[in-house]
């Protein structure tokens, strides 16, 4: 089941409780209210009533012989304001118990209930009403009681009580219709049912509406998030508002966009990887080639020993060249699994040390070397800094230049070294790719050199150890500027 | 999509059956609870006596007080309460008010009966006369008053006996029969009289009609009203419930006598 339909049917099932519930207390306590005014109302009734049977008692204390005359019982009734019943509690001799029965509509004669003398009336055409509750009593006391009673649909208040008066003590009963009380009650209660099924009608639709403004958001991100799981890592969600829907899509948005950049970043690697190693075993099969081939003939033929020694300089060369590649990839690697610890260091300390290793290189290639160094202190771990420049320096001498420039100045919150040749340059589409592993923008010369290509690769994973930057300028043509900055004060 | 379409029938039906389930469901419990309060019975307990002071005797204020709050005829029956007169001597007193009064009556059997030998009944109801504003606890003991009705075929009268002095403080007379041609304001004087109260030297204030006439009482802000009027349309009716009467059409005279306030009072 969605979460639509949940919502739904909470929404319906609590406002259907709600409603009901507090129509339910509504309706009870109305009618508690309306019973206690109808009780009063009949109280009344009863105390008013109750006087006027003491002053027929006062008037006519032999009451009881009067009602042997015909038609003396409607001129007593008559005086009442409700229908009454009365029932005389002093034993009486001689005296039958009389009954009026309205459904006949004649006066007779039965026995009285406990042998006391009784007259009753009831509305007209409803027969004889009797009180169970004063008869189930064992005795009557001083109290005054009341009965709510229906009877084919109408509803009356009883109220008994004891009325005494000279010698005569007698049980009135009086009775007070609360029908139209209790009809109206009972329309109300229908009315409130309408009233409900009005309500629900309407609230149902608004009801939907509300929940599907609620959930569609969240629809929107399911959405979103198949179709990045479909590979269109650029989806993106629209925010508005600023409720937890919105929350959720704004970092909904953000994830999406962590994982698109992580997903370049991998394809970034898992390309460099495969290009690393197709340009790997490429460097490794071309000498090897060579190595094998001329091998192969030394071992077939009988070769002068001009040709021998030939053959033998190239696999020497080929040799050479497989070594250095393989210690230049052992520095790599060694620099991506180990822990570096930087010191403070005097830069023109360092670069003493390390001159005397460029002297002799630039001597070789017959370039001039010329190095101008500031006074200044960095941050550097010196077997790397001297790595990374003797590499840069090895590169700058190969380019075919007849000078280099070493310098060094400190600057606001940096320490800058240049390293400036003026050879044949780098074409400026290349310079994106010059710190990639194996990349060489000349093959022939590089190798001819004994280069792998490794070089910039490992003077840019020793610049980043740093955390310096390495900036590289050529126009192809003149020369060749690179700069790497240290920061002094990170 | 299918299964969305089918759980949103089914979440349908469920709602549409909680609401109307529900919907019986606090129906039966209001029938229920409707059954429970209409069968409802039990003992209302007697009122307790109200906790008073020992009335004492009944001070001109006091009657100010009671007069300056009666609206109506009767608002509520009560119960007896101590330091009340009871209603045999409310209508002992009234009798005796209308013996004063000149309107005798005289005794059959022991039965009361009218100048023409018609019995009278008798009924007598304890209540007040304030308005329903005034709540019980306003109450004092002397606004309760016995309202003693002497009614037969020829006359009705309504004594309002104080129930706690026992005289008669306000008359409500009608007469079917031998009725009065005039108002007798001199009545007044005996009305005041008999209330305990002295009546100014001054005499009676009538207006020029003969329909109201007042005499003022001393040393307080009360006075007698007294109003006479004659009916040519009210036809005698039994005292309570019969609308139906043998007796045809015929004037009828009405005297309303009373304490009362007096209008710069």
């Amino acid at each position: 089941m969605k979460l639509f339909h949940k919502v739904f049917l909470c929404f319906v099932v609590i406002f259907g409780i709600t409603f009901q519930t507090a129509g339910y207390f509504l309706i009870n306590f109305s009618y508690e209210n309306v019973l206690e005014q109808e009780k009063k109302i009949a109280l009344g009734d009863f105390q008013y009533n109750q006087y006027i049977l003491q002053s027929i008692l006062y008037a006519e204390p032999e009451l009881s012989k009067k009602l042997e005359y015909e038609g003396w019982e409607n001129d007593i009734l008559n005086n009442f304001t409700v229908p009454v019943s009365l029932y005389s509690l002093t034993p009486l001799s001689g005296i039958y118990a009389f009954g009026i029965d309205l459904l006949e509509g004649t006066v007779g004669e039965q026995e009285g209930m406990k042998g006391q003398m009784m007259l009753e009336i009831g509305e007209k055409g409803e027969g004889r009403i009797f009180f169970e509750y004063m008869f189930d009593r064992e005795g009557i006391d001083d109290g005054i009681s009341f009965q709510t009673y229906e009877k084919d649909g109408k509803y009356y208040i009883f109220v008994c009580g004891v009325v005494e008066q000279g010698k005569n003590k007698v049980c009135l009963v009086t009775q007070t219709n609360i029908s139209a009380a209790i009809e109206e009650q009972k329309k109300m209660n229908t009315y409130f049912q309408r009233l409900y099924i009005v309500i629900m009608c309407i609230s149902f639709p608004i009801i939907f509406l509300l929940t599907k403004a609620l959930t569609d958001p969240l629809k929107k991100v399911g959405r979103a998030a198949g179709r990045i799981a479909q590979g269109n890592y650029s989806q993106r969600i629209r925010t508005r508002g600023k409720d937890e829907i919105s929350d959720l899509a704004s970092d909904f948005n953000q994830m999406a966009e962590q994982v698109e950049e992580k997903i370049h970043q991998l394809s970034d690697m898992a390309r460099q990887k495969e290009d690393f190693t197709a340009n790997f075993a490429h460097e490794l099969k071309t000498p090897m080639t060579s190595v094998i081939g001329y091998a192969d003939m030394l071992y077939q033929r009988d070769l002068s020993r001009e040709e021998v020694k030939s053959a033998a300089g190239y696999i020497l060369d080929e040799g050479m060249r497989l070594e250095a590649l393989s210690l230049k990839l052992m520095d790599l690697f060694v620099l991506d699994r180990q822990e570096f610890f930087l010191e403070m260091m005097s830069v023109e300390e360092m670069f003493e040390n390390i001159k005397q290793g460029i002297v002799p290189i630039c001597r070789k290639y017959d370039v001039a070397l010329h190095m101008e160094i500031q006074e200044g202190s960095i941050r550097v771990d010196f077997d790397l800094f001297k790595t990374m420049i003797l590499n840069l320096a090895d590169n700058a001498v190969k380019s075919g230049g007849r000078d280099l420039w070493i310098s060094g100045s400190q600057e606001k919150d940096s320490y800058r070294i240049e390293i400036r040749d003026n050879g044949r340059g780098i074409p400026k589409e290349e310079l994106g790719r010059i710190t990639e592993a194996f990349y060489m923008v000349d093959k022939s010369r590089s190798r001819k050199q004994h280069g792998a290509g490794l070089g910039m690769a490992l003077a840019a994973k020793i610049v980043q150890i740093h955390r310096a930057k390495l900036l590289i300028e050529s126009d192809g043509k003149t020369g060749t500027s690179v700069c790497v900055v240290f920061y002094t004060e990170r | 999509m299918n299964k969305t379409y089918k759980y949103t029938i089914v979440t349908l039906i469920l709602a549409v059956a909680f609401s109307f389930g529900s919907m019986a469901a606090v129906k039966l419990m209001i029938r229920a609870r409707e059954g429970q309060i209409l069968s409802e019975s039990g003992i209302i307990e007697a009122a307790p006596v109200r906790e008073r002071e020992e009335q004492g005797e009944v001070s001109v204020e006091d009657i100010e007080n009671a007069v300056s709050r009666w609206r109506g005829n009767m608002v509520s029956a009560h119960n007896p309460m101590e330091g009340q007169i009871s209603m045999e001597e409310a209508i002992r007193a009234g009798r005796e008010w209308l013996g004063e009064m000149d309107l005798e009556r005289e005794y059959e059997d022991g039965r009361e009966m009218d100048e023409d030998g018609q019995l009278y009944s008798v009924y007598a109801i304890l209540g007040v006369m304030a308005s329903e504003e005034f709540t019980e606890d306003d109450m004092a003991l002397y606004d309760s008053f016995w309202r003693v009705e002497f009614a037969s075929k020829y006359m009705q009268i309504f004594l309002y006996v104080n129930a706690v002095t026992g005289k008669v403080w306000r008359a409500d007379i009608t007469m079917y029969s031998n009725c009065l041609e005039q108002i007798p304001y001199w009545k007044l004087k005996t009305f005041v009289e008999l209330c305990g109260l002295q009546p100014s030297y001054k005499g009676a204030e009538k207006n020029q009609e003969g329909t109201q006439a007042v005499w003022d009482i001393d040393d307080s802000r009360l006075c007698a009203r007294m109003q006479f009027y004659r009916d040519y349309n009210t036809a005698y009716q039994d005292s309570l419930t019969q609308p139906d009467n043998e007796i045809p059409h015929q004037k009828s005279v009405h005297l309303k006598m009373g304490l009362a306030i007096k209008e710069d009072g």
